[in-house]
């Protein structure tokens, strides 16, 4: 098999630029709007006696999360319209260059001009705010740790939105919290009843142990420190290495299974 | 340079094609011809690769087409009926998406825009239907793709636009090309397709060169009603009744495409009969 048939560099840029080219106009709006609001929110917290020292990170927070998530719900928007999707589908590009280029852009795409936009926005606006209020919020600091782990999580809850993108035709966001939530509940609801049978001696009622009730708390249960921890680390390597790649690979075929059925 | 052997294909439950086999030839500007829901679109979508078939073999340029390659995609352009052309002027979309296509000929491209007249300063979104169409027509055979699949080409083209097309076309079919027009406008493609293939019941019923109709069918005028079974189709007329027959006395008669095809749809076994070596004129 020849590389160059599932992947070329030319050929990815091309897509890149072909991608980002046909949202430009809604990109632009977008970070008008937002540098717009960023501002005002920054102007009314300077203005107030007290500026804000968490205000950039709730703002980076919020965006990164809220429109990094919408935002990668719509990027397969293209193959679920007939008319679109052939458009795209039949480009000289490979399924996985159509499906990398969409990756990128949502995510590290994405997290980084958020990354750098807060952080030049912070500057901007606090440098005004100086000049007017004679003092200003404190600025993003992009080099934190805690904005790096927060990207990780972005990473991690992106891949979710990912695959819904390609898999829903519609109302790709709300139909993905929708599977987030039910499959939250059905975990929950495993969990519950896996305790309960496991730890059936414990229970006096149904879902009631000693004075809990409803919850179950980790520390009534019969797990010793160490096999707690173990616990914990073996859900964190999971977590941190399992969804992502996982739903990204399901969204590349998914992606390569796509047709354009909807005429005869 | 494009192989279907033995294939099914259906939407869910409703079968289109059934065992369908065919092949064809770079050369030619085929015409594929059916009736609604015929699955005309269907099978240039699986031409494509924009559906796959449930079973059977398609080989496009001997590759796949549901695999969607680049190096096949590169070369095959599908004109679907209906599309979308983003928010671009003409330069800004040549300059984003005719890389993709290696072969793509710059001059031959503003040539073609400005043969159809089309504005170069206007977005492509804001052009009308037609002219949308002759932006898309233009930069197809400015691609220089070896396999240009139309679908209903004409539909939306003026009187003069449908003219300009059949002359870009027709200068268009190179001999390491294969153009198929799926149309239901056979009148607009008179002299232009050959051969004519007809789809019909989830089979092609026929698939034959110009040349091969007119050396085997006739087209006669008659004033009388024709005996059932004597023609292969008859047609009344205000002067009369057009009727086809098989040609055995080697007559050279033109017959419109719509007349053929309307042979072909109305007595397939008798004009198989005749394509096969036997000349019987059955009429339905």
């Amino acid at each position: 098999m020849n590389i160059t048939n599932i992947i070329s560099p030319r050929r990815l840029l091309q897509l890149l630029k072909r991608d980002i080219l046909s949202n430009i106009n809604t990109t632009l709006i977008a970070f008008g709007a937002v540098t717009a609001v960023i501002y005002l929110i920054s102007a009314i917290t300077a203005y107030n006696s007290a500026p804000s020292g968490q205000l950039y990170f709730t703002l980076f927070t919020n965006l990164l999360f809220g429109g990094g998530l919408i935002v990668t719900s719509m990027v397969f928007k293209e193959i679920h319209r007939k008319e679109t999707a052939q458009n795209y589908l039949l480009l000289p590009a490979s399924n996985f260059e159509k499906f990398f280029s969409r990756l990128l852009i949502s995510t590290i795409g994405f997290a980084l001009i958020t990354l750098v936009g807060v952080t030049v926005i912070s500057y901007l606006s606090e440098g005004v705010n100086t000049l007017i209020f004679k003092r200003h919020n404190v600025l993003f600091n992009p080099f934190s740790k805690i904005v790096w782990t927060l990207m990780a999580h972005y990473l991690i809850a992106q891949s979710a939105f990912f695959l819904g993108a390609v898999y829903f035709r519609k109302y790709h966001f709300i139909k993905t919290i929708n599977v987030i939530f039910l499959v939250q509940l059905t975990i929950t609801i495993i969990t519950a009843l896996f305790a309960r049978i496991v730890y059936f001696d414990l229970f006096d009622g149904f879902f009631k142990i000693g004075n809990t009730s409803l919850l179950i708390q980790w520390d009534e249960l019969p797990l010793t420190a160490n096999s707690f921890s173990y616990l914990v680390k073996t859900l964190k390597i999971l977590y941190w290495l399992v969804p992502a790649p996982l739903f990204w690979t399901i969204s590349y075929f998914r992606i390569k299974e796509v047709e354009v059925k909807n005429a005869i | 340079m494009i192989n279907i052997e033995n294939m099914d294909f259906a939407y869910k439950k409703t079968k289109l094609f059934l065992n369908l086999s065919l092949e064809l030839k770079p050369g030619n500007i085929y015409g594929l011809l059916g009736k609604n829901g015929a699955g005309k679109t269907s099978l240039l979508k699986i031409m494509s690769g924009l559906l796959f078939p449930n079973t059977g073999k398609v080989k496009v340029n001997n590759f796949i087409p549901g695999q969607r390659n680049p190096e096949f995609l590169k070369d095959i352009f599908f004109l679907p009926e209906e599309y979308y052309l983003p928010g671009l002027k003409a330069e800004k979309y040549k300059k984003t998406y005719a890389p993709f296509y290696p072969n793509f000929n710059e001059n031959k491209f503003l040539e073609l825009l400005s043969e159809f007249k089309l504005p170069m300063d206007q977005k492509l979104n804001s052009l009308s239907y037609g002219q949308k169409k002759k932006f898309l027509i233009s930069f197809g055979i400015a691609s220089n793709s070896r396999i240009f699949l139309l679908d209903e080409p004409t539909n939306g083209l003026d009187i003069p636009s449908k003219t300009q097309f059949r002359r870009i076309i027709a200068s268009a079919g190179t001999e390491n090309r294969l153009i198929i027009i799926s149309t239901h406008q056979v009148r607009d493609m008179e002299n232009l397709i050959d051969p004519i293939i007809i789809v019909d019941e989830g089979k092609v019923i026929f698939n034959e060169s110009i040349e091969g109709v007119t050396n085997k069918l006739t087209v006669k005028k008659i004033s009388e009603e024709p005996v059932n079974g004597t023609v292969l189709y008859s047609e009344k007329e205000i002067d009369g009744y057009k009727v086809v027959l098989a040609n055995k006395d080697h007559d050279q008669t033109d017959i419109d495409f719509e007349t053929l095809f309307n042979t072909v749809v109305t007595n397939p076994d008798g004009i198989k009969s005749v394509f096969s070596g036997g000349d019987n004129n059955e009429h339905n």
